[in-house]
């Protein structure tokens, strides 16, 4: 998966799933100022890609992040391990 | 003049009960926890006593204040409350008395606190006695503690503001954290409507700008619903069905706060 393909994967999840406004997600939005979304959410959010991935995502690996890149960035990781 | 002394009066008095409140938390750390423990040695026995202790102190407390002049209140359909347990009590945010007020009104009733309170020198001993879920927890827990609560029956009071209502509007923005527990228990919902007529207890006013005039407040229960008919549509989302539930909730928390307002001004 390039991080174009999980940039993509991200937007449709954070539209779908959590009603984010499109016009809203850019690379340096915050998770929680900007998208509105709350802890649990963020749990959602990686358990989303772990089944798209099929590789277990560790929920420490995403204590620090913040804004969107920092998701595609940390989801990248692990699927290029 | 008169008014002068009532404003004094109001002020010795509101500040009594700030003082009270405190040194009755502290009088309970100090001697009445311990000896607690000492005697009962079950764990959920103990929670109740305490519990059922901490509801009856907050009742005597509220009439203590009552009587001395700090503030009225009025109960509006507390009957809705009897025989409710595992329920999730929603409320406004007006002040810092609506949780003493609310569990002065029912028994086993449980409430997320922030973890401040925990190393509160006052309160400290109170919260860490009564078991109270802490805020702070790691959010998956979090709700999974509140779901056990109610599924041991007992109630759970909850402010889905997240903090104090900001003066002047009629509900803050919710936080999505009740609409997580209702949706992963089946729990019944009660809202509850909790009117201050001045903003002096709201967050950041410090205890002794007291109002021009005596405290008043309004609690109004609502009958008791099942969650489930609140929101018509269920995803197998549970991001969305939060979302949806979220806005079901403030929709009738708003409803009910400005039918309130409205039969209050007629």
């Amino acid at each position: 998966m390039t991080r174009d393909e999980i940039a993509i994967k991200l937007r449709e999840f954070l539209v779908e799933l959590f009603e984010v406004d499109e016009q809203l997600i850019t690379p340096d939005a915050k998770l929680a100022d900007d998208l509105d979304l709350d802890s649990i959410d963020a749990v959602d959010l990686i358990v989303n890609f772990q089944d798209l991935i099929g590789k277990k995502i560790k929920a420490e690996d995403f204590k620090s992040v913040q804004t969107v890149s920092d998701v595609i960035d940390q989801i990248y990781n692990v699927v290029s391990k | 003049m008169l008014r002068k002394l009532d404003w004094f009066w109001r002020l010795l008095v509101t500040g009594f009960a700030f003082s009270l409140f405190g040194l009755g938390g502290l009088f309970m750390t100090i001697f009445y926890f311990p000896i607690l423990k000492i005697i009962i040695r079950d764990k959920d026995r103990k929670a109740n006593v305490v519990q059922a202790t901490i509801h009856r102190s907050f009742g005597y407390y509220l009439s203590i204040i009552e009587f001395i002049g700090v503030c009225d209140i009025t109960v509006e359909n507390k009957e809705y409350l009897k025989g409710v347990k595992g329920t999730v009590i929603i409320a406004n945010h007006p002040s810092l008395l609506d949780t003493v007020i609310l569990m002065g009104q029912m028994n086993r009733a449980q409430c997320i606190v922030k973890h401040e309170l925990w190393n509160n020198f006052f309160l400290g001993g109170v919260m860490r006695a009564a078991n109270y879920i802490r805020n702070d927890e790691d959010p998956e827990k979090l709700i999974r503690d509140c779901v056990n609560v109610l599924e041991r029956g007992d109630n759970l009071i909850v402010f889905p503001e997240g903090t104090r209502t900001p003066p002047g509007s009629v509900l803050g923005k919710l936080q999505r954290g009740v609409a997580n527990i209702i949706v992963s228990s089946t729990a019944p919902i009660l809202p509850v409507t909790i009117h201050c007529n001045h903003r002096t207890l709201a967050k950041g006013e410090p205890w002794y700008r007291i109002p021009p005039t005596r405290l008043a407040f309004t609690i109004r229960f609502s009958k008791q619903c099942e969650s489930v008919d609140l929101v018509t549509e269920k995803t197998e989302h549970h991001s969305l069905n939060t979302r949806r539930m979220t806005a079901a909730i403030k929709h009738l928390l708003e409803t009910n706060i400005l039918g309130e307002e409205v039969v209050q001004r007629n």
